[in-house]
């Protein structure tokens, strides 16, 4: 469903991503692991043109997308959740859902009420202004208003940032089980190896803005100072 | 730690705050001591940035009261409370990236000169007074940037700039740093290049360090004492084994912010 | 009883005129973050465009609306076209410079109005339906001012509704308060960005047509309505419709008040209005929720980067031009000589606003009136006090510039945002304007001329009657002043200075008065330039308000943009060749206008770094091909930076 090939990006001069090459197959859900700086939120931008400047190939359903502006990409199934959340503080709850709906152009978009089911912590805030939300209950709606588009491809940036390890470990369960359901790919950036791996089936390592190493979560495990080399703590 | 350091330099007492309908500060009350390293950790969102800026001046609380060094500073505006001896450094480090580095220093140490009430330097002397380069260039040295002296502020690492932005303060001679989140954003070797320097300063230089921090690890490695915000509330202040202990705290940092709501 | 009540449809009909042009200007605002100086010329676009409709003569009601219609209509295709040419090229820029730009796009309407339409007055009826009046009581209101009040309400009416009520209004607002996550949530951002541009000045054409009647129509209609809507806005709180609404009809009660107590000085009342408003409620009735910090821009603005050239080169050739200079009243004649010496002045003025623009990041767009401060003074002086030493009135001129200077800055400096001190400047040389044409003394429009030039009188008098003596003198005094501004500006003072315009948080946190240190930069460059219209009067001899006019403001701003605003030495460069364009060009007269106008925003938008950005990135490109280590440093503080997204 995605591929990336050969993908640079720049910002000003300065040049944060080396020919990137990453694929995702329909439905697939992949991680992209990576320290602080080393590149993935720019990688995440990159796909949806959010920001960055971009040279190289990104395919969408075999697609070109070249020059293609955020939205157009919104609206073909791209739905990127940025690490800093960005609800719409004046905005309630669910009006925040509802607003993405503009994206689903055409696809079957779920109903604003159902996400609140699916989410269902968000349920009684419903009538919340999002500026009154706690990190955590933002986050969640960040991640249930991607869902509002009926996307196909999720794009996630760093959702546990900040958050508590039991709303990680719910999080990775709610996340699992609504990309199975909803059959949504997912590409997924992190430093938090454990959430990483309870939601995706393989990785991809970046390190200073190349990919480092791809394949499965045995093969990770495997190689003992890969982890020690480009994530270690 | 002995008595003498046990006074108090910086005391909350009962602050709220509220946009608009929301209130992010209720009642809150904190006491830092002198010489000692005080975090501040919570869930985001608990109202661990607004209490940080009522502290350091820049919103001013609804109610309650701020008294640093002895006078009360409630209503006053940053730049008298950094006068009165506040240092701070930003989540994003905030640093003149025009200047280059030393030049970043020369302005902290001019402030710090005209602020005090001294000589700057010589009246037509275009160029900073000859000991205000000294002392910029031994604090440079001192904190391991001298490769980068003469270089751009905006062209430094990220690591490099936040040791910059803590040498600014530094240079300012304060008597207590509010550090909001030190190592945000960082690489693990970086996070704990900056937690020796914060160790290094307090234990060299004498300096009271409150400081916000996710990285539970930094935290419990460098603080004296630790209060958990929740909800704009205090759940705890204590000691690292305290707070480590306190059945209140785990189950905020264990979750009660998704259910609580 | 019935002079009250007529008082109040007067102030009501004002108000909601103030508010059809207020609509449009806080709606771009508020979705765009974009102050519109030029509202003001597409307002008066649309007033030509219906008056061209419309014809002199006697219409239909329903003529007159379509007419009124049609130029809306009209103006929001110009807003499309301008959107397209000029807005989107400013949307992550600075807002000083998108605050130039307008003005400069302002100068360009103003000047394809008189290019199109003639400068003479044309007064329009209203239709026949409106053109009498009403009984109401025992009272006589034309049916025109209800007219206007029930439109002004309308248009209310309708924005209230959606912005407010409609789910429309929640796109809006979403897509103002973050464009860049609605777009990732697929809304058409740049759709929404054009149509909102489309409809504010569509209000603009619109208000313009619906006011053409009972209006002289004249290319100044713009300026006027402007600088009311301005404050209406600045009132009621930027961006918000309901805050522009209660400002208008507060300055319309202002404004009706003024004729009622004080009809000898009209519009005078307004200012003091909104001085004491300012000073009481500086956020305005509805503060915006979301509170705008200021933004540390990350572009690299200020860097007032030094040539590699070495200094010895540049201190030879600074003193061939001092010789050149000094030696011109030996062979110029007395037409290029005069020229020479303004260009003195002008440079010196330009210096004055770059102080504030280029070392404190602040933007003054109403530095003509202490320009005009300073010349006035010294006309006055020379004329009627003659035997007040010459230093010592420009010592006072000096001292005068910067009082009035701490008074503006002090109202408007205590918001954090510069777009105060933009339209308070503004309001300023436009009071400056109305007092001095009350003034006999003054010479009211007529201006003070005559003015002798002075002796001085040190040990020994040195008589500077002469065009030569007064130019040797313009000449020496310049450079000095420039040498003390030199001084400071490379000094610990420009240190502070542009520490606090890279990062005025993080200066604070120095303890620096942020505030204090902006205030005296504004007083610091009110004083210059008040130095230099003292200087100019006994040079030109005759002071006009000419010198208060907005345009005499857009000059020192072109000359400083023109040369260069990150360097030191830009504007006196960009007065020098200014003149020379103006020289080049002088025949084309009644285009100046359209000439400035148009430079000015092609600097902003190709050049933002000005003569001496351009040499510096040649400079720059010419080190790096001969391979030498071109400094990192070098490349990136390369000119231009302010406004490169």
């Amino acid at each position: 469903m995605l591929e990336v090939a050969h993908l640079d990006a720049f910002y000003g001069d300065g040049q944060i991503l080396h020919a990137i090459a990453l694929d995702a197959a329909e439905g697939e859900r992949v991680a992209v692991l990576g320290r602080n700086g080393a590149g993935k939120s720019t990688l995440l931008k990159s796909l949806m043109n959010a920001g960055p400047r971009v040279a190289g190939a990104i395919r969408f359903d075999g697609r070109l997308l070249a020059e293609m502006p955020s939205y157009r990409r919104a609206q073909l199934g791209l739905a990127l959740v940025p690490e800093d959340r960005r609800i719409y503080s004046h905005l309630t709850v669910l009006e925040n859902i509802a607003i993405a709906r503009y994206g689903a152009a055409g696809r079957k978009a779920m109903e604003p009420r159902q996400i609140l089911e699916r989410f269902s912590m968000l349920k009684p805030l419903e009538e919340r202004y999002g500026g009154q939300l706690s990190g955590g209950q933002q986050q969640l709606l960040a991640v249930g208003r991607a869902f509002a588009a009926g996307p196909r491809l999720l794009l996630l940036d760093e959702p546990t940032e900040g958050l508590a390890p039991v709303i990680v470990e719910q999080m990775a369960r709610e996340i699992a089980a609504i990309c199975d359901e909803e059959k949504v790919g997912l590409v997924l950036c992190e430093q938090n190896i454990w959430f990483a791996r309870a939601c995706t089936s393989r990785l991809y390592l970046i390190d200073t803005g190349r990919i480092v190493f791809s394949g499965g979560w045995d093969e990770f495990d495997r190689n003992a100072d890969l982890k020690q080399r480009y994530l270690a703590v | 730690m002995s008595t003498i350091l046990m006074s108090t330099i910086l005391d909350v007492a009962a602050v709220s705050k509220s946009y608009g309908p929301l209130a992010v500060l209720k009642d809150v009350s904190l006491d830092v001591h002198r010489g000692e390293i005080f975090a501040i950790i919570g869930p985001n969102g608990a109202g661990k940035t607004t209490l940080f800026k009522v502290m350091t001046g820049e919103s001013l609380c609804d109610g309650g009261r701020v008294r640093f060094d002895g006078a009360d500073v409630t209503r006053e505006p940053s730049h008298r409370r950094v006068r009165r001896g506040m240092g701070r450094t930003f989540q994003v480090a905030r640093v003149f990236r025009d200047f280059t580095v030393r030049d970043n220093i020369v302005v902290a140490i001019e402030a710090r000169r005209r602020n005090g009430g001294e000589r700057v330097g010589p009246a037509l002397s275009m160029a900073p007074a000859a000991e205000v380069v000294g002392e910029a260039d031994e604090l440079i040295r001192d904190i391991g940037l001298d490769h980068v002296r003469h270089s751009q502020a905006s062209l430094l690492s990220h690591g490099d700039k936040k040791r910059l932005e803590f040498l600014i303060a530094l240079a300012l001679r304060p008597s207590i740093l509010m550090l909001d989140e030190p190592t945000a954003g960082m690489s693990p070797s970086d996070r704990i290049g900056i937690a020796k320097l914060i160790q290094r300063i307090r234990d060299e230089r004498g300096i009271t360090v409150v400081m916000t921090e996710h990285d539970m690890d930094i935290v419990f490695s460098l603080a004296s004492r630790i209060m958990v915000l929740n909800y704009g509330e205090v759940v705890a202040t204590g000691s690292v084994a305290d707070i480590r202990a306190d059945q209140a705290v785990r189950e905020v940092y264990l979750g009660k912010e998704m259910y609580g709501a | 009883m019935n002079q009250i009540l007529f008082a109040g449809f007067n102030a009501l009909a004002f108000g909601m005129s103030i508010f059809l042009v207020a609509a449009g200007l806080t709606l771009i605002f508020g979705i765009l973050k974009l102050l519109n100086m030029a509202q003001g010329a597409f307002f008066m676009i649309g007033a030509y465009v219906a008056f061209s409709i419309l014809g002199t003569g006697s219409s239909s009601f329903g003529f007159f609306l379509l007419a009124a219609l049609g130029a809306g209509l009209i103006v929001a295709l110009l807003g499309l076209i301008t959107d397209r040419l000029v807005l989107t090229r400013l949307r992550h820029v600075d807002y000083h410079y998108v605050l130039i730009a307008t003005f400069a796009l302002m100068m360009v309407c103003n000047g394809l109005v008189k290019l199109i339409w003639g400068v003479e007055f044309v007064s329009v009826n209203p239709p026949t339906v409106l053109d009498e009046p009403v009984e109401l009581g025992s009272l006589f209101v034309s049916r025109y001012t209800l007219f206007i009040i029930a439109a002004g309400l309308v248009v209310y009416l309708v924005m209230e509704v959606a912005l407010h009520r409609l789910w429309f209004g929640k796109l809006m607002q979403a897509l103002a308060a973050d464009s860049w996550m609605a777009g990732l949530l697929g809304l058409n951002v740049p759709l929404g960005l054009a149509l909102s541009v489309m409809v504010s000045f569509f209000l603009a054409g619109l208000a313009g047509g619906l006011l053409l009647p009972n209006q002289s129509l004249s290319p100044q209609l713009g300026d006027s309505y402007l600088l009311f809507a301005f404050f209406a806005v600045i009132i009621g709180g930027l961006g918000n419709i309901r805050g522009a609404f209660v400002g208008s009809i507060l300055l319309g009660l202002v404004s009706s008040l003024n004729t009622v107590l004080l009809p000898d000085m009209p519009g005078i009342a307004i200012y003091v209005a909104l001085a004491v408003f300012l000073f009481v409620r500086p956020t305005g009735l509805f503060p915006s929720r979301a509170t705008q910090a200021e933004p540390a821009s990350d572009e690299g603005g200020g860097s007032l980067a030094r040539s590699r050239i070495g200094r010895g080169v540049w201190q030879v050739l600074g003193l061939a031009v001092a010789a050149f200079a000094a030696s011109m009243p030996l062979w110029a004649n007395e037409g290029l000589l005069f020229l020479a010496g303004s260009t003195l002045v002008q440079g010196l003025f330009a210096l004055s606003w770059n102080i504030l623009f280029g070392y404190a990041g602040l933007a003054s767009f109403g530095h003509a009136a202490f320009f005009a401060l300073g010349a006035y003074l010294a006309g006055a002086v020379l004329r009627y006090w003659p035997a007040v030493p010459f230093l010592a009135t420009l010592l006072g001129a000096g001292a005068l510039g910067a009082a009035v200077a701490f008074v503006v800055g002090a109202l408007a400096l205590r918001r954090m945002s510069g777009i105060f001190l933009a339209v308070l400047t503004v309001a300023l040389s436009e009071a400056m304007r109305v007092l001095i044409s009350y003034s006999p003394l003054l010479g009211r429009e007529d201006g003070l001329v005559n003015i002798p030039r002075p002796v001085l009188h040190l040990p020994f008098a040195i008589d500077l009657t002469s065009s030569a003596a007064y130019f040797w003198f313009l000449l020496v005094t310049t450079a000095a002043i420039v040498a003390v501004l030199w001084w400071a500006m490379h000094g610990r003072y420009g240190r502070k200075l542009l520490s606090v315009r890279q990062d005025p948080e993080r200066a604070a946190f120095l303890g620096v008065n942020v505030t204090g240190v902006r205030i005296g930069a504004f007083m610091l460059s009110g004083g210059v330039a008040a130095v230099a219209g003292a200087l100019y009067a006994p040079w030109a001899r005759i002071v006009t308000l000419d010198e208060v006019h907005w345009l005499a403001s857009t000059q020192p701003v072109l000359n400083a943009m023109l040369g260069g605003v990150n360097s030191f030495w830009g504007p006196l460069l960009g007065s020098a060749v200014f003149t020379v364009i103006n020289y080049g060009t002088r025949t084309l007269i009644g285009l100046s206008e359209l000439i400035v106008g148009t430079i000015l925003l092609f600097i902003v938008l190709v050049a933002p770094g000005g003569i001496v950005g351009v040499l510096r990135s040649a400079e720059a490109a010419w080190i790096r091909r001969r391979g030498g280590a071109a400094a990192p440093a070098a490349a990136a503080a390369a000119p231009g930076a302010g406004a490169r997204p």
